[in-house]
């Protein structure tokens, strides 16, 4: 069984003709050959995969490709704009935010999310906001402040 | 993990669908739980998935005032979180959905997924059974309706039979007079599971007597699990330590958890009664302020 | 080793000591960095590894001829198809595939190459394996028993790279014997002695182990890899399948976390002897699972601790005796043993010890180097044993070990001097910006805990090119797994070169182009290669500065290069731009410049009575450090909440600060999860339950404390520019210090990890 889903990927309009019993994940990553998506687990329980559909985070690992009929996803690669990183981007690597960098691009966008919604986030909603994203390198903390450093700037 | 896999745009092609794949096909919402089950091998994989998230009238989240609340089958635990005042009467149900998990899963996951998956520990189920939610189900012979207290039947095993599914959750409005709260206890602050969880709800007379209480507990029994015993010694007393105490000793004293991975039998049931005593007292002093 | 070299030191460093931002980080930051899942070949196969569901059996016969009779299956391999051979860091005693025997539930039995992931899998299905099962051994003090079965039943007949020490199920004993320990005690005014135990734990990169290997018609072998060890991986292939090392190219690609766990091969020979056979590119890709069961954690342990101290509080004996369950294969576990063994004196002098350490078979996965390298289980027995002889003689913990600690110039057990001893000052730094002594309110308490590690071991080398434009390339075979290893190498160069960071690029961990080092283990990039760096910039400054000479009329020695201008000292008006150094020595005359330098930590005498059986000849650069944790106690439950934390380390100098405090941070976030609630839980039947992300438990953002780093500097005079590791001992003090403040908090001591609320509930209960 084949499914054609049309969906806005980093601006850009998707259609692709896949098995449906796909998820999001699997399909950037391999026929969209987006690979800044990472999966860390495949069960929901890391965040590697975390990408925003209609500006939302959710695990593309957990995610049906038909699901996203319709809907806007950014991954990591929509973020940067014309050979610029986002801001979010560059505060993580101005601020040590990054060591192996497997976790980065699923954090980035829970960051994203976090800044989006409120835009000047403590740093408890910043900790809630990225809980979902295991990290086994920094210990979260300079994540967390290079996250606090966008706080009530233009992002 | 290879399925069929169709969208229903409304509820009467979700059931028509349902009758035409019988066994083999099965409902799937936000999937969290099933698609990782599948992946693991915890359930068979199904011929058919019928996606019941497209259909709109499920995904209507109503906290009209004065009405009581009404949460369609795919609600989604983020949309409870962020929802406007559903906290103010509804604390239980929210700090059930806000510790889900984490904030990905709970904006996929649904909550009528978590009472239909029937995992001993749903977060969120010891919180709808104390706020006295209907399960709206629609069937090939009609819709039906079911107090969730009922709904449960086992470790994944629930009311709705073949070719039924869950409509919506409807809870009433809390009376005046009344609180509830959800406690639970894991390992870690986010990305857990809970080793043992109790909800309570309490509604004070105007001389601050226990005139309805319902308490329940999960993951220490194959359902949620009412304390009824300690529901009802409560009943007509005051509130004091000793008699909070006493509710969570008998709340105790009711539950049968097992020993897993993640917790012995021995240290659910102790905790049992401390987060009876918890949930219980946070109920009793969100009722106090709701006189 | 001295590093005598022109004395930089002494003026103001221009790149090192500096917040340079991680080279690596825009292509990390904008997903543009490869790692290896992310490699996708023509024609690539996918692999996928049959594994043995019994912990201890005979394989009768395995028969994979069914499995390639699926259609899409192209390769199906069993023992019999490779070499008769085993491979290991210290004993060789790991088949590519099993041979004869499954030692553990997950061991590698056979493997498959498909055109699909799923196919391969079902491929798996195909392959009958007959299996005669054998009586098991989880326990090591069962497996210590001389009627335990044998998990290994010829151990002699292996090759090894040490003298080891062996009988039955022990596969290394080591012993390290200084001064008359009875006699000491005999002298000591109270002698205590505490028993512990530590839990396995799994090293858990939120990248899964993985390779593509590619196999050409010449024999060229081409491995691209998450790896710790680009160099040690070629010799290990080498071993395993018998492909000569100058045949065979590991590429190391961008790492997702490797804590000793991607340093031996997990993936990397099995995806090669299929790729051999495919004539195509494979691709091997552990599932989370397979993660959490068949790779390297870190070593269960028991652990007893016996200590004399005067009415003083000065330590006078010590005897430790560490058993180390090192599951089915050795793996580093002879090294992790010895190295345990040698850190479990703590950063105290203490003038008369024995210690004594078993690493043990047993039918689970093969334990192996997983940050600390042994000191992890060790430190946590002997830091909290510290505290307990401190309550005990009514010494506060912070002054106990204040009276105890070494100091420069003092011998490390084996008898290796320690010129740069930092921990009095890392000690007294974090309890004052902990606050030590205050008065924290109930269920709070404050622990600490003190440390050494070391940051050098082996060899490295290194070479510096100065390109036609003045600019310049590192060539280092050490990797960048997360740790920085990419920046702070490029400023250690960039600083001896006297160019800005701008000047420089880096081009890492690829055995076809980057010269050798052992591996990224030990602590041991910053200080050991970061000398091999240093020398070969030194190197090709030299030359620079010689041809520069010529120019501007006068010796080399009158000529210092700063911010990319070479100028004659005192006349900065003379000089000429590394632009035109680069020009010249491309085009005009002289020929390019090339750096280049190899470094040896060279080895140490130890006296044959009293070091028996230690795997390492060479060990250099001593590190220390402090912490302090607050944690709060829910007194019902159990549950322990990190509230606060203060770590110092000496790094002797920090060459890149906020790599540093990320270590710091990452490296104690990571011990929180030793001490509260990391564990791999086995069944009866020796199988793992807890496989998921779910229920193996890292703490999440809302488990980490804020965490206060603090840079001790004092100068290693064998590392570059004064610098010594730090990527290890951040984990090491915080399982103890947990420890030891929930005891304050608490009353309760708990001596075996974790750290659980069940278990901290329970003895709560029999206050």
């Amino acid at each position: 069984m084949k499914a054609t889903v049309c969906f806005s990927l980093n601006g850009e309009k998707q259609v692709v003709e896949v098995d449906p019993s796909r998820t999001l994940l699997d399909v950037i990553r391999t026929d969209l050959s987006l690979t800044g998506t990472k999966k860390g687990c495949g069960d929901g329980d890391c965040g590697g995969c975390t990408v925003l559909i209609d500006g939302v985070p959710y695990n593309s690992c957990l995610v049906l490709i038909a699901k996203v009929e319709g809907k806007e996803v950014t991954t990591i690669e929509g973020l940067e704009k014309n050979g610029q990183m986002h801001p979010i981007q560059e505060a993580f690597v101005n601020h040590g935010a990054i060591q192996c960098g497997f976790c980065t691009p699923g954090m980035i966008m829970s960051a994203k999310y976090i800044l989006d919604k409120n835009p000047k986030p403590t740093e408890n909603e910043i900790r809630q906001g990225i809980s979902g994203n295991l990290c086994r390198c920094t210990g979260y903390q300079k994540i967390v402040e290079a996250i606090g450093t966008l706080a009530g700037k233009e992002v | 993990m290879k399925f069929a896999y169709y969208k229903a745009e409304s509820v009467q092609e979700a059931m028509a669908m349902l009758g035409e794949f019988g066994d083999k096909g099965k409902i799937v919402a936000g999937g969290t739980d099933l698609l990782v089950g599948i992946q693991h091998g915890k359930y068979a994989a199904p011929e058919a998935l019928v996606d019941i998230s497209f259909i709109d009238e499920l995904s209507q989240l109503n906290a009209q005032n004065g009405d009581g609340l009404s949460i369609g089958a795919t609600v989604t635990h983020g949309a409870v979180c962020k929802a406007p005042n559903i906290f103010e009467k509804f604390p239980a149900l929210v700090e059930a959905c806000s510790q889900l998990g984490s904030p990905q899963v709970r904006n996929l996951a649904t909550v009528g997924g978590n009472i239909c998956n029937a995992a001993p520990s749903a977060e969120t189920a010891p919180a709808l059974v104390v706020l006295k939610a209907m399960a709206r189900i629609a069937g090939p012979s009609g819709e039906r309706q079911i107090e969730l207290n009922e709904f449960f039947l086992g470790p994944s095993r629930t009311d709705i039979k073949q070719g039924e599914m869950l409509v919506n959750l409807q809870l009433s409005e809390p009376a005046q007079g009344s609180g509830n709260a959800y406690f639970r206890l894991s390992p870690r602050n986010a990305l857990d599971i809970a080793i043992v969880n109790v909800a309570a709800y309490v509604k004070l007379n105007k001389d601050y007597a226990f005139e309805d209480v319902c308490i329940c507990m999960g993951a220490v029994a194959p359902t949620p699990l009412r304390a009824s015993i300690a529901e009802k010694a409560m009943f007509g007393e005051t509130f004091s330590e000793k008699l909070i105490r006493e509710a969570g000793q008998l709340a105790k004293t009711h539950s049968v958890p097992i020993t897993d991975v993640r917790a012995s039998a021995e240290y659910r049931k102790e905790m049992v009664a401390v987060l009876t005593e918890r949930a219980l007292t946070k109920a009793y002093e969100r009722a106090k302020l709701n006189m | 080793m001295e590093i005598v070299l022109d004395a930089v030191e002494k003026g103001a460093l221009s790149v090192v000591g500096k917040r340079v931002p991680r080279v690596d980080g825009a292509e990390k930051a904008t997903g543009q960095a490869i790692y290896v899942d992310d490699i996708s070949l023509p024609k690539m196969l996918y692999g996928k590894v049959l594994r043995s569901p019994l912990a201890h059996a005979r394989i009768k016969n395995v028969d994979v001829s069914r499995a390639l009779c699926l259609p899409g299956v192209k390769v199906a391999i069993s023992a019999q198809d490779l070499p008769d051979t085993c491979y290991g860091p210290f004993i060789f005693d790991t088949p590519v595939l099993a041979r004869g025997k499954v030692l553990y539930v997950g061991d590698a039995v056979a493997a498959v190459a498909a055109v699909d992931e799923a196919t391969a899998l079902e491929a798996l299905a195909l392959i009958d394996v007959e299996y005669e099962e054998l009586p098991p051994v989880f326990d090591t003090d069962f497996a210590m028993d001389p009627e335990a079965p044998l998990v290994h039943e010829n151990q002699e007949a292996y090759i090894k790279t040490f003298q080891a020490v062996q009988k039955g199920n022990i596969c290394s004993h080591t012993t390290f014997i200084e001064g008359d320990v009875e006699a000491a005690f005999n002298q000591s005014d109270y002698v205590y002695e505490d028993s512990f135990t530590t839990q396995m734990v799994q090293q858990t990169p939120i990248e899964t182990n993985g390779t593509v290997a590619d196999y050409d018609i010449s024999g060229r072998l081409t491995i691209w890899t998450c790896t710790q060890a680009p160099h040690l991986m070629q010799i290990r292939i080498c071993d395993g399948l018998h492909i000569p090392i100058n045949k065979i190219r590991v590429v190391g690609l961008r790492t997702g976390g490797g804590f000793g766990g991607k340093v031996e091969p997990k993936t990397q020979i099995i995806a090669a002897a299929l790729a051999q056979r495919a004539g195509k590119p494979v691709k091997l890709v552990l599932t989370r699972k397979e993660e959490f069961t068949v790779t390297s954690p870190r070593h269960s342990s028991k652990i007893t601790v016996k200590t004399g101290v005067s009415k003083e509080g000065k330590i006078l004996a010590r005897t430790v005796k560490a058993v180390f369950d090192t599951g089915a294969y050795a793996d580093d576990g002879p090294g992790i043993t010895g190295f345990g063994g040698m850190m479990s004196l703590g950063p105290y002098k203490i003038p008369s010890y024995r210690i004594d350490g078993y690493c043990v078979y047993t039918n689970k996965m093969g334990a192996g180097a997983f940050r600390g390298f042994g000191n992890p289980q060790c430190a946590f027995a002997t830091e909290s044993h510290m505290d307990m002889v401190a309550e005990r003689i009514g010494i506060d913990p912070v002054e106990f070990r204040l009276k105890n600690v070494l100091q420069n110039g003092d011998l490390s057990v084996g008898g290796i001097p320690m010129p740069s001893v930092g921990v009095k000052e890392c000690l007294e730094k974090t309890a004052k910006a902990a606050g030590w002594g205050k008065f924290l309110g109930k269920n709070r308490g404050m622990g600490v805990a003190c440390l050494q590690h070391i940051s050098g071991v082996l060899s490295s080398s290194a070479i510096v090119r100065i390109h036609g434009d003045g600019t310049a390339t590192v060539f280092t075979g050490a990797i960048d797994i997360g740790q920085g290893s990419d920046t702070t190498l490029s400023q250690i160069a960039a600083e001896e070169l006297g160019l800005p960071m701008e000047a420089m690029s880096i081009v890492a961990a690829d055995t076809a182009s980057t010269p050798y080092n052992w591996a990224v283990t030990a602590s041991r990039i910053t200080r050991t290669n970061g000398n091999a760096v240093r020398l070969a910039a030194a190197d090709a400054k030299r030359q620079i500065l010689e041809l520069a000479a010529r120019f501007l009329e006068v010796s080399s020695e009158e000529l210092e290069i700063v911010e990319g201008q070479i100028t004659v000292k005192g006349s900065p008006e003379r000089a000429m731009k590394m632009h035109d150094i680069g020009g010249i020595s491309h085009w005009a005359t002289r020929g390019p410049i090339i750096g280049s330098a190899s470094v040896m930590v060279e080895g140490h005498k130890y006296d044959p009575e009293k070091v028996i059986g230690f795997p390492f000849g060479t060990m250099a650069g001593f590190v220390f450090g402090s912490h302090i944790v607050e944690v709060e106690v829910d007194e019902a439950t159990g549950r322990v909440q990190v509230v606060n934390a203060v770590a110092a380390h000496d790094v002797g100098k920090a060459v890149n600060p906020t790599g540093v405090e990320g270590q710091i941070q990452g490296g104690l976030v990571q011990g929180l999860g030793y001490a509260l609630f990391e564990e791999i839980i086995y069944d009866e039947k020796g199988k793992v339950i807890n496989d998921t992300m779910l229920d193996y438990k890292i703490p999440t953002a809302l488990d980490a404390p804020n965490i206060t780093p603090l840079i001790v500097e004092e100068t290693d005079p064998g590392g570059p520019f004064g610098a010594k590791g730090v990527g290890e001992p951040t984990l090491v003090g915080t399982a103890p210090a947990i420890a030891n403040a929930v005891k304050k908090a608490t009353g309760v001591r708990i001596m075996d990890l974790p750290l659980n609320m069940e278990k901290l509930w329970r003895e709560m209960k029999k206050r």
